[in-house]
């Protein structure tokens, strides 16, 4: 079962902004780049040389903000009534 | 101008150390507000899958008739398995499945809105949908919490109590806790398989009403952390749990983790015919006992996992979660009594956390996070070891079991060596109570 259907049985209620700030400035220079592959969410993507940020099934668990290296992802929660909404938890 | 509304208490987030604190603070009377960012208590909460009475019922002495209780954990299973094989080990009490019970599996979404619900009923304001962002500082005291801007914004109170739980943003504003690195949190994640009661209870030999918990060692590739299976009423909950740490190095990512841990041979009979309903993932603070900071300040308090109040071993996080939120409240109806919210006062409740029953457990488990994390051979390399024994001792092929206990002797020591196995075992002693 693939990550993307995975998300997909969850309730989102998605803001029409992003609540992760990335600053990139060290993308380039980061080897590993963590947040790509320690995400559950698969937030993270390096596509071309840029990191892209697809927030809307971000689960909200902070791992990304752990990981990074040079400490340059901020995890801001979505607004009020908006993200993740469990139905089980 | 009129002057904002204040109340004794603020408790930010309404999980099981928020709702405690808030339920039994309005319970004796003060003005509390309880503060959840979901759209509903539990939103955003999930966890592995039981809850045991002892603490919740210090709190809520009849809880198991009102709680959403999906089933009693009746059995325990340890898990321990290598690539082909599993070696089991199962407990079963029958005294589990009777009154008092011991412990109890539950979904979040329901158990934490029920639980706020009590704290509604006795007189907490419960606001969901609430963002808070910061904390308002009167010099070095805390009076209240911001959630957005602009002054319409601000509540005000006596002492705030910060549950809002691992990713505590509060906790790190007020100074007491730095923000975690990789080597003291745990990632899990967790699938809901949907099946019938029935074939729940027939496929895990239960009776009506009771469940299992199933911890298992071997499934993460080396990582420290492990898997887990609960039965809920009619569904499972199966996930991994592995700290950040080693996740990092693996390269690996989680839910492959999860995905390998849902195919392995012994795992995929159990599961057969799941239907997946949710998929959700949780930071697990792994600090132990001294990583746990300090845990108030003047017109502040931290419980649960914003205070890091965790036991990985023995997967405490609700359970000390609710003990925590207990003793917060005691400390502030004392302080409030006295009219003196000073962190004098409210050092009373990291006195009396400290001298709890879960803090002297997690005292007893004090050296392992360094152990757990420093030792490659505990999650992958004992596992094997262990199934290849049970194999070899178990198959017969001609030859003697004397020639073949010889034999395991020897590629156990190749694997390991003595100096090591007899250090690890040394350890492994400080894992029993």
């Amino acid at each position: 079962m693939s990550i993307d259907s995975k998300l997909s049985l969850n309730t989102f209620k998605v803001y029409k902004k992003s609540h992760i700030i990335v600053d990139k400035e060290k993308c380039m220079e980061c080897i590993d780049k963590p947040c790509t592959y320690c995400c559950p969410s698969k937030t993270y993507n390096w596509e071309e040389g840029d990191l892209i940020v697809s927030f809307e099934g971000c689960v909200e668990c902070g791992t990304c903000e752990i990981v990074c290296p040079y400490k340059k992802i901020r995890l801001t929660y979505p607004p009020a009534g908006h993200g993740i909404v469990y139905r089980y938890g | 101008m009129v002057k904002a509304e204040k109340f004794d208490a603020i408790v930010v987030g309404a999980g099981p150390a928020g709702t405690t604190a808030a339920y039994v603070m309005a319970k004796a009377g003060l003005d509390v507000a309880l503060l959840e960012r979901g759209d509903y208590p539990g939103a955003k909460n999930m966890y592995g899958g039981a809850i045991y009475r002892w603490p919740i019922e210090l709190v809520v002495p009849d809880f198991v008739e009102k709680a959403p209780v999906e089933r009693k954990v009746t059995e325990h299973r340890l898990m321990v398995l290598s690539k082909r094989s599993g070696l089991t080990l199962s407990f079963k009490d029958l005294s589990f499945a009777q009154p008092p019970y011991n412990a109890f599996t539950t979904h979040r979404a329901k158990f934490d809105c029920w639980y706020a619900g009590l704290a509604e009923q006795a007189g907490a304001l419960l606001a969901t949908s609430v963002n808070v962002t910061d904390l308002i500082w009167d010099g070095k005291k805390v009076v209240g919490v911001r959630a957005g801007s602009g002054p319409e914004n601000e509540l005000y109170s006596d002492v705030v109590i910060a549950a809002d739980g691992a990713n505590s943003r509060l906790a790190v504003k007020s100074g007491l806790r730095q923000p975690l690195n990789p080597k003291e949190v745990a990632l899990g994640i967790k699938e809901i398989l949907e099946l019938r009661s029935e074939t729940i209870r027939s496929r895990f030999n239960l009776e009506k009403g009771e469940g299992v918990a199933i911890q298992v060692i071997g499934a993460t590739h080396g990582m420290m952390g492990g898997g887990f299976i609960y039965t809920n009423r009619n569904s499972l909950s199966i996930g991994i749990v592995v700290l950040l740490e080693h996740l990092i190095r693996s390269k690996m990512k989680p839910y492959d983790i999860l995905e390998e841990f849902k195919c392995h041979p012994l795992i995929i009979p159990l599961i057969k015919g799941g239907e997946p309903k949710e998929y959700s993932a949780h930071l697990v603070p792994e600090v132990g006992y001294y990583g746990v900071p300090k845990l108030y300040l003047d017109g502040l308090l931290l419980v649960g996992d914003a205070a890091f109040l965790t036991n990985s071993v023995y997967q405490e996080g609700v359970n000390m979660a609710i003990e925590s939120g207990l003793y917060a409240s005691r400390t502030v109806i004392k302080a409030k009594e006295r009219g003196d919210y000073s962190s004098k006062t409210l050092s009373d409740y990291e006195r009396t956390l400290r001298s709890s029953y879960l803090m002297r457990e997690l005292y007893q488990l004090r050296d392992l996070p360094e152990i757990f994390e420093s030792n490659p051979r505990l999650f992958s390399l004992y596992p094997e070891i262990i199934n290849y024994v049970m194999k070899e001792l178990l198959t017969m092929d001609g030859e003697l079991r004397r020639t073949k206990l010889k034999k395991v002797m020897k590629t156990i020591r190749e694997k390991v060596s003595l100096s090591n196995l007899l250090r690890d075992l040394i350890k492994a002693r400080k894992l029993l109570p």
